[in-house]
């Protein structure tokens, strides 16, 4: 099945109990915009949610999810250009008061992970130029500055057995 | 709705969809399918905070696009509505239901959208996977009717193209795309 087409990651629906908090804290903590909300063809709720014009949504929200479920989703993870961008999303979801707040450096990532009113993890990262052996997870101090983080990210990559320039590792894809 | 607009998107980062996680009861299972069905390839396989944790991808530039951990009691209630892949054009997402069809797939449900074409299918452990094409056109969503592959690649787009331009909320999507930032506010 290597036959089928290239694809990029679109969209992510998931299923929730309690619909308005959630979409409060996607369009308020988090700035993504309602573009549509509705109900389904089966009678369900839904709301889309998109950052980015050229996706109608990058998050659906649909209701029917029982209270007691516990969540599926293990990760929702968003990239973003620069590392000072994690930082802001940092400060933005500690500010509004979100709980368990979890800056972590993946060696590969620099990521700051944090849940949401349903308790689906929700991650914002910036890849680095290195990669290590996955999976991999140490706290990540923000008393530090952006470049010593990065600089004390590198310095531990370069120093692990599996230690690869991301390059370099893309360039042997499916040869590993 | 000014309760849902966000209250200062442009002090945040544009931020891109990347990768999801999901937690599942039979890895093995689902590891098999991912790669033995839709191409993905193991980047990276071990245990975690005492389960078992696998990443996979297509795609050079990302280490993983979906990750599966262990851990989800079996038969609990899954929590994901959907994960959609974006295709490029109406050939390529041809190609993947023949493909899906072929590989013994049993529920395929094929889906016009309207701003979108779509084939849905489940994973083992009926997780909903969708992909798609974008259309040039909007409609409100949700908005869904069967697409028929046994229509031409230009029948299905002429049906869909008329079909929402019989809805009263049609634009263009490039419209829909530039007016954006208005409804950020």
């Amino acid at each position: 099945m290597s036959d089928l087409p290239e694809m990029k990651f679109g969209h992510l629906g998931i299923n929730v109990t309690e619909m308005q908090p959630m979409v409060d804290f996607y369009t308020r903590v988090l700035g993504f915009t309602v573009t549509d909300r509705g109900r389904s063809s089966r009678g369900g709720e839904l709301a889309f949610l998109s950052r980015d014009p050229d996706e109608h949504h990058q998050i659906v929200l649909a209701d029917g999810k029982p209270a007691d479920a516990m969540s599926t989703v293990n990760q929702i993870s968003f990239r973003v250009a620069e590392f000072s961008q994690v930082r802001i999303m940092y400060d933005r979801v500690t500010e509004a008061g979100v709980k368990h707040v979890a800056p972590i450096d993946h060696g590969a990532a620099l990521s700051v992970y944090f849940p949401d009113p349903e308790g689906n993890r929700f991650e914002v990262y910036w890849a680095t130029p290195h990669y290590i052996e996955q999976p991999h997870a140490k706290p990540i101090d923000f008393s530090m500055s952006d470049d010593d983080i990065i600089g004390a990210c590198a310095e531990k990559c370069k120093a692990d057995p599996t230690y690869q320039p991301m390059d370099d590792w893309k360039s042997k894809f499916g040869l590993w | 709705m000014d309760e849902e607009k966000p209250a200062d998107r442009n002090g945040l980062p544009d931020v891109t969809l990347r990768h999801v996680g999901m937690y599942v009861t039979d890895i093995n299972v689902i590891v098999e399918f991912y790669t033995g069905v839709l191409g993905f390839t193991v980047s990276d396989r071990g245990p975690f905070r005492g389960e078992e944790i696998a990443f996979l991808t297509r795609d050079p530039e990302e280490h993983h696009e979906i990750v599966v951990m262990s851990g989800r009691p079996a038969g609990s209630f899954g929590t994901i509505n959907q994960i959609s892949f974006r295709a490029d054009t109406l050939a390529d997402l041809r190609t993947t239901h023949k493909l899906l069809t072929s590989a013994g797939i049993e529920k395929i449900d094929p889906v016009d959208h309207g701003n979108a074409l779509s084939i849905y299918f489940w994973d083992p452990e009926d997780n909903r996977l969708e992909i798609y094409i974008p259309t040039p056109w909007y409609v409100t969503q949700p908005n869904r009717t069967p697409l028929d592959f046994s229509l031409t690649d230009d029948e299905i787009l002429a049906v869909s193209e008329e079909r929402c331009r019989a809805d009263p909320s049609f634009r263009p999507a490039a419209d829909w795309q530039a007016a954006f930032p208005e409804r950020v506010g």
